[in-house]
């Protein structure tokens, strides 16, 4: 990067004043009023205050309460900084609140819970402000700029005085410390990988002089913090590293008096993976937040303390910490989220009593430990008085023992070589002895797997598994059951499911069995490739399994009674044990993980040497305590979850770009399909009631981004259920088909499942070119469902859709336009003629015919029209009558177009298209149109200089009359589309890098 | 990723390469002038943050040594050595046509390789005394040409790039008002986005004619385009030496503007309608083309900006060796068995090496052990105990079964109350497919 200077650039100098014309603008249309329903975006600033925390998402304040859990209490939008991004928020003056974004300063009365705003003065400045501070009393806004100057205002945000240091350069962020005149010492952050420490009061010819450069870093510094408690100044950077900064004289303002100031590295972390953006130094330790999502803290002395993953691999841009050890973080996926630096674990080592080798161990629900020796010695483990018991002694199943805990971790069985089986329940401080059968087959019992607390199953030689029920003090054995022949006899999990007993074995395969029949009425092979099943769940109407292949798997039983898979989920790690309250735990190479299924980020780990091994986990309230044998000692691991787990005061969403969305509205609910550049298809439920915006479902299947998404509808059979197929495509030449189903309850949504249908992907050799899917659209041709794909190698790929087991995509052939990116496809009837219209990067729409689709061959557009100059990002189209139709297109070229188009035959029979008007807008935005929106009045295009514009249409005697009527400026930068639904009043919804729900009423 | 899949994506990458260009953004230059004849009756010319050095590599070729340069190479069906001939001969002819009296001036802080008739200053643009040095190489006159394609790393946060390109253009702008002269030529990269207008709007009041423009080298999906400035003419008493002359000139003109009368810039592509498309994806060998092979890009930088891990330093050797050591003891003491010998090594040895990836045990086992752990938690114990008690069970066959007879044995299931397995059924009915636990030993 180049070094650029900060003389007087006069650029934005200016900037409120063209912002009074828009709004004078859109004051003159009133008519139009504009509500944001919610907003998803960069989450840019944080700040917690006594009772609550603001959050700058984009250019809203979100203010949440800090009750249990956090609570959105109040919502301001700032409205006239072209949607600029919140950057810092400054309470003073008891109830006044300052906030800062790019180039503006906004002040607003507040009331004492920030439920009122009121907004006093609203200025644009010259440069973009990196810092600012209240100072004498609150009397005075300081604010360093980008081009290292520290800007004096008084509190009507008049410039009072705008003092420039001797360094002239571009800075990447700054901090202002002390907060009276003649003690503020500026630091700044340059593009030059230095810091530099300059006061206002220390100056020589008008100008700053430097007082001290700091260098040890080797890129842009990203974040500056100094502590005056602890007297530390932090810094981190482009190059991967922190640097906590050492001041001798333990303050900057005693150490910059000094002759020479000798500020050195205390200390030099290395903990991210990509650009540190954030530091903040805390009283005993210092934090630093990166690119790579991860949050880290480090001790003083540079010892990494806690590392927590934030926002599913987005980056962290801002982060704030309270007295009570609580940060909150703000970051590229939309979310806010609070996480505990506290953490207190309690990690002791047990010995048995005598030297005893201890071989299996279980947790209880009291907290105790149970452990059967080498020896076959029974001990327990008080947690109250933190000593042994010995509780029997079981010689005979000295060498041989399965013990098992049932799911409350109150009933214990413990089983040995001849079939025998012991059977103690829990009691307030101890365990107490029940009962003790023995098999009739006197074989050594392999695995036994409690289902409920009362009932059991155990595996024993030639695959008979026996169910066995304990009533009161004695055994009855249920049913026997049998693995198929040529299994090896081991079961690893069994689980309760309907009417049925499903039985995990090792090798990866699920046996469905039915009472009264022997032998499984169903077997499920490499489930879990030959790795082993080790877990199945129950949950509402689904089981899921775990295996040791990483995956997570999902069954319903089909109306015939089988097994039927409804999902496959693929987790970073091979060894997954359980899952439980939205939490996953899992072993990954040493290490024991828990590990949240929701946000996707670890919670905790530890290092216990690999899985195998016994151990055990109890969550009872918040309480965890995990077990586990290690070097002859049992290992006992305890703390609070709740300082593990953080809360999401908003869900995290896309961490990059939405590409397309597709909805389905249900009464005040929309059901917004949602993939971009992070490869997720997510399904998010809207309401437009109560503004609230959840991520339901978010699937992770595609190879690459996705770049658009088609819905079809399907006739479904079941009452209260609606069913659509979903396509998604995008990068390296991908389609993927899902079923949607949508349950309802008296007409309200209440569940929604999506299930991978088919993934079509051809893997190429080498020589060819790897393409991008550019867009989808499905249609009815003569009772089939026909998927139109546009093709960046200029192709349009057709696929039929046909209803197999599953749904599955048949590649039907190409139509070939030229080499050109293809960006646009759709169909239209007209004329009972169904018509392909695509368009490309040569700016042209094109014209196909498809009658004769199925049989034909050399297929070529049959018209084209040119209408831009380039890419045409964007389309929309009315039908006016049978055969006459508008086109509205949005092009990279800044312009909007509206094409006026009739069809006819020809006398020769064919079907002509004449170009009858044309409406052209080229000034209104300054950037790629990307989104266009049709309504029998109104059209709507976005751009990405995040404006939405409407403009009113009328067609009268064969001409276009078009004029704009109002704008919106959206905080949602890069934008990609719209989605509106109109009857009446408009819900329009905005995506790009982030996503926007706007309610428009046209009066 | 694969040495040719940048080559399968992007044509222009693959044809900056085959026409020995230095980077692909070339061809956006040359697109530009296609459409503004930029380079028309220029002799002196000015780059700007030109490292790695692609469009002084332009002006060089264009102006210097004269060629004519063809965007799309001419198809031939067959590539033959005549061609080839024909070419290189022609080449030689361009060598002879050097326009001595034109003058290109690099500026760039990092060093760049030589190109022929560039001048290159390693220096700050912002700096007057760098607008001085390249007036002095042009003997006191101005030049007829500005560009800059410079641009900053970007942060993702998309309006602060925007600003920091903004900032870019006016540093370069800066320095292009102190070297131009009169009716002369500036081309800048911008960032499109929302204050766009503002940006372009400002540089009217120095230029008669503003552009914006996309080569159609630039993709779709990139935020980028370039202002074309044509024809410098600053307003009357206009000193860019001075630090802020042109604050009050710049408010004058815009108090004077209506909203809705606001400057339209208005937005050209450039590329004729035959130029590639570089949103497309292309076959790696196109028609009429010689068969496709790679080639290495034509100058890699010479000055990476700083580069990560370059340096050992001896705390990490001594904390490296340190661990080994360690790691060395632990395998020393470690326990007897083959098995657990080889497992604790390995586990040592990737705690050693401190990496981070979380390595799956089993495929890194011997295959013979890989079936024991293969088989789990239990598994291995049941087989060491298989086969102890195989031996010992032998011996200790009557005693066992006397050991036994302690426990009272269970039933056949044939032989259960068949109340009680309806009981049974039922309350698993009710508990197994709950969460919550219903113990009844707890009444």
């Amino acid at each position: 990067m180049t070094k650029i200077c900060g003389y007087d650039i006069y650029c934005f100098d200016y900037v409120w004043v063209l912002l009074d014309f828009e709004i004078l603008n859109i004051i003159m249309s009133q008519h139009v009023s504009f509500e944001s329903k919610f907003i998803k975006t960069d989450v840019t600033a944080i700040r917690i205050l006594r009772n609550v925390v603001l959050v700058g998402a984009g250019a809203a304040i979100h203010v949440f309460q800090r009750n249990c859990p956090w609570r959105l209490i109040y919502k301001q939008e700032i409205r006239n900084t072209r949607g600029e991004k919140i950057h810092g928020f400054i309470p003073f003056q008891k109830n006044n609140l300052l906030v800062f974004g790019g180039p503006f300063i906004i002040i607003f009365n507040v009331n004492h819970d920030f439920t009122y705003f009121e907004e006093l003065i609203c200025k644009g400045f010259s440069d973009w402000i990196l810092d600012a501070k209240l100072i004498d009393e609150d009397n005075k806004i300081v604010a360093v700029s980008m081009q290292n100057k520290l800007h004096i205002l008084n509190s009507n945000l008049e410039i009072l005085e705008v003092i420039e240091c001797i360094e002239k350069c571009i800075l990447y962020s700054a901090h202002i410390c002390y907060d009276k005149y003649e003690e503020l010492i500026i630091l700044s952050g340059t593009v030059f990988s230095e810091i530099l420490i300059w006061r206002p009061t220390r100056r020589k010819n008008n100008e700053c002089v430097l007082l001290a450069r700091l260098q040890k870093h080797k890129g842009v510094i990203f974040s500056l913090h100094y502590d005056e408690k602890s007297g530390y100044i932090c810094s981190s950077s482009d190059d991967r590293s922190a640097v906590l900064w050492n001041i001798p004289h333990k303050t900057l303002s005693l150490e910059v008096q000094q002759d020479t100031i000798n500020i050195l590295p205390k200390c030099q972390v290395y903990g991210h993976l990509s650009r540190i953006f954030r530091c903040q130094v805390l009283t005993e330790c210092f934090i630093t937040a990166g690119e790579d999502s991860i949050l880290n803290v480090w001790s003083l002395d540079g010892k990494l303390v806690k590392k927590i993953e934030t926002h599913q691999g987005g980056p962290i841009w801002c982060l704030d910490c309270d007295e009570l050890g609580n940060i909150i973080t703000g970051g590229g996926d939309g979310g806010v989220t609070s996480f505990s630096l506290n953490f207190d674990v309690s990690d002791e080592k047990l010995a048995l009593p005598n030297s005893e080798k201890p071989k299996l161990v279980v947790a209880l629900s009291t907290h105790n430990v149970v452990v059967i020796s080498d020896s076959g010695d029974l001990y327990l483990y008080s947690q109250k008085s933190s000593c042994w018991f010995k509780i029997a002694e079981h010689e005979d199943l000295g060498s041989y023992v399965v013990l098992d805990v049932s799911k409350c971790k109150n009933m214990i069985a413990l089983a040995g070589f001849n079939g025998q089986i012991y059977i103690y329940k829990v009691t307030s401080n101890s365990i107490q002895y029940i009962s003790s059968y023995q098999t009739s087959i006197k074989s050594r019992i392999i695995s036994l797997h409690w289902l409920t607390c009362e009932s059991f199953l155990i595996c024993q030689d030639q695959g008979k598994l026996s169910l066995i029920y304990l009533k009161k003090e004695s055994m009855c054995q249920i049913a026997t059951f049998s693995l198929p022949s040529g299994i090896q006899p081991c079961t690893t999990t069994a689980a309760i499911f309907k009417d049925y007993i499903v039985v995990g074995d090792r090798k990866g395969a699920l046996h469905l069995y039915k009472f009264g029949e022997k032998y499984p009425f169903q077997t499920m092979k490499r489930v879990h490739s030959h790795l082993g099943v080790t877990n199945l769940i129950t949950k509402n109407d689904r089981l899921i399994s775990l295996g040791r292949n990483s995956v997570i798997k999902t069954f319903a039983l089909s109306h015939t009674g089988l097994l039927e898979l409804i999902s496959s989920d693929k987790l970073p790690f091979t060894w997954l044990l359980d899952l439980f309250d939205n939490i996953v735990t899992a072993f990954s190479s040493n290490n024991f993980l828990i590990w949240d299924y929701q946000s996707k980020r670890i919670l905790f780990e530890k290092s216990c040497g690999g899985g195998h091994r016994s151990w055990d986990l109890v969550k009872s309230g918040n309480s965890i305590m995990f077990v586990f044998v290690k070097d002859k000692l049992i290992n006992k691991v305890e703390f609070d979850f709740s300082e593990v787990m953080p809360y999401d005061l908003i869900e995290g969403f896309h961490l990059k770009e939405i590409n397309s969305i597709q909805t389905l509205r249900y009464l005040d609910n929309y059901v917004l399909v949602s993939g971009g550049e992070d490869t997720t298809l997510r399904i998010n439920i809207a309401n437009s009631k109560n503004k609230e915006f959840h991520n339901s479902l978010t699937l992770k299947s595609h190879l690459s981004s996705i770049r658009s998404i088609a819905i079809y509808r399907i006739d479904s059979k079941i009452d209260n259920q609606e069913v659509h197929l979903i396509f998604s495509a995008g990068g390296r030449a991908q389609i993927i088909c899902w079923k949607l189903e949508c349950f309802f309850e008296n007409g309200q949504l209440t569940n929604l499942v999506c299930s991978e249908q088919h993934s079509y992907y051809k893997v190429i050799n080498s020589e060819e070119s790897e393409m991008r899917f550019m867009h989808l659209s499905v249609a009815d041709i003569s009772g089939n469902v026909v998927l139109f794909c546009a093709c960046s190698d200029g192709n349009i790929k057709l696929f039929t859709v046909e209803q197999e087991e599953k749904f599955t995509m048949k590649f039907l052939k190409n139509l070939f336009y030229g080499l050109r990116c293809i960006f646009l496809v759709d169909t239209l009837t007209i004329l009972n003629q169904k018509i392909l219209v695509t368009a490309a990067t040569d700016g042209k729409l094109a014209f196909w015919q498809l009658n004769n689709i199925f049989n034909g061959d050399n297929f070529k557009p049959f018209h084209t029209i040119q209408v831009h100059q380039s890419g045409i990002n964007a389309f929309a189209k009315i039908a006016l009558n049978d055969n006459h139709l508008l086109f509205l297109t949005g092009g990279d070229d800044c312009a909007v177009i509206l094409n006026y188009i009739g069809f006819s035959y020809s006398v020769e029979g064919f079907l002509i298209i004449e170009e009858i008007d044309k409406f052209i807008d080229t000034g209104s935005h300054w950037a790629q149109i990307t989104g266009c929106f049709f309504s029998p009045q109104y059209f709507m295009t976005a751009s990405v200089d995040q404006r939405l514009l409407i403009f009113k249409w009328e067609v009268s005697a064969e001409k276009i009359i078009c004029k704009l009527v109002s704008k919106y400026n959206t905080s949602i930068p890069d934008l990609k589309g719209i989605v509106c639904f109109e009857n009446g009043d408009f819900n329009i919804f905005l995506y790009g890098k982030g996503i926007e729900y706007i309610f428009s009423k046209i009066s | 990723m694969g040495k040719v899949s940048k080559d399968k994506r992007d044509i222009y990458y693959r044809k900056a390469k085959e026409q020995g260009w230095r980077a692909r953004s070339a061809f956006k230059l040359l697109q530009i002038d296609e459409k503004f004849h930029i380079f028309n009756g220029v002799t002196k010319a000015v780059d700007l943050c030109a490292a790695p050095g692609s469009w002084s590599q332009v002006l060089s070729r264009k102006l210097y040594l004269g060629e004519t340069v063809m965007i799309r190479d001419k198809c031939c069906l067959f590539y033959n050595e005549i061609e080839l001939h024909q070419r290189l001969e022609s080449m030689e002819e361009y060598e002879s046509h050097k326009n001595e009296n034109v003058k290109i001036v690099a500026v760039d802080l990092q060093p760049m390789s030589p190109l022929p008739g560039v001048i290159q200053i390693q220096g700050d643009i912002t700096k007057y005394s760098t607008a001085q040095e390249i007036i002095g190489h042009f003997e006191g006159d101005h030049a007829d040409l500005v560009i800059c394609d410079g641009a900053p790393d970007v942060t993702g946060l998309h309006s602060m790039d925007i600003y920091i390109q903004a900032q870019l253009l006016l540093g370069a702008l800066h320095i292009c008002c102190n070297v131009l002269k009169p009716g002369g030529t500036f081309v800048a990269k911008i960032f499109r986005g929302k204050d766009n207008d503002l940006l372009t709007n400002q540089l009217l009041a120095l230029f008669k004619e503003v552009h914006v423009a996309k080569p159609s080298s630039s993709r779709n999906s990139s935020i980028e385009a370039f202002v074309v400035c044509q024809n410098y003419s600053p307003p009357e008493g206009f000193d860019p030496k001075l630090m802020t002359p042109y604050l009050d000139v710049s408010n004058k003109d815009f108090n004077s503007l209506e909203g809705i009368n606001r400057v339209i810039i208005p937005f050209i592509v450039c590329g004729d309608v035959s130029a590639y498309d570089s949103d497309a994806t292309y076959p790696l060998t196109l028609e009429g083309e010689e068969p496709y092979k790679h080639r290495d890009p034509v100058q890699p930088p010479i000055a990476p900006p700083y580069s990560f891990h370059n340096t050992v330093k001896k705390d990490d050797l001594d904390h490296y060796l340190k661990k080994m050591d360690e790691a060395v003891k632990r395998v020393g003491l470690g326990s007897s068995t083959k098995a657990e010998v080889s497992s604790s090594s390995s586990e040592a040895h990737s705690e050693a090496s401190g990496s981070q990836i979380a390595t799956d045990g089993d495929h890194c086992e011997p295959v013979e052990f890989e079936n024991i752990i293969d088989n789990g938690p239990l598994f291995d114990l049941i087989q060491k105990t298989t086969k102890l008690k195989k031996d010992s069970n032998r011996k200790n066959e009557a005693e066992c079964t006397e050991e036994e007879s302690g426990l009272q044995f269970l039933y056949e299931d044939e032989y259960t109350d068949p109340e009680l397995i309806r009981e049974c059924l039922e309350r698993m009915k009710i508990c197994g497919n709950s969460s919550t636990c219903t113990c009844n030993y707890f009444d």
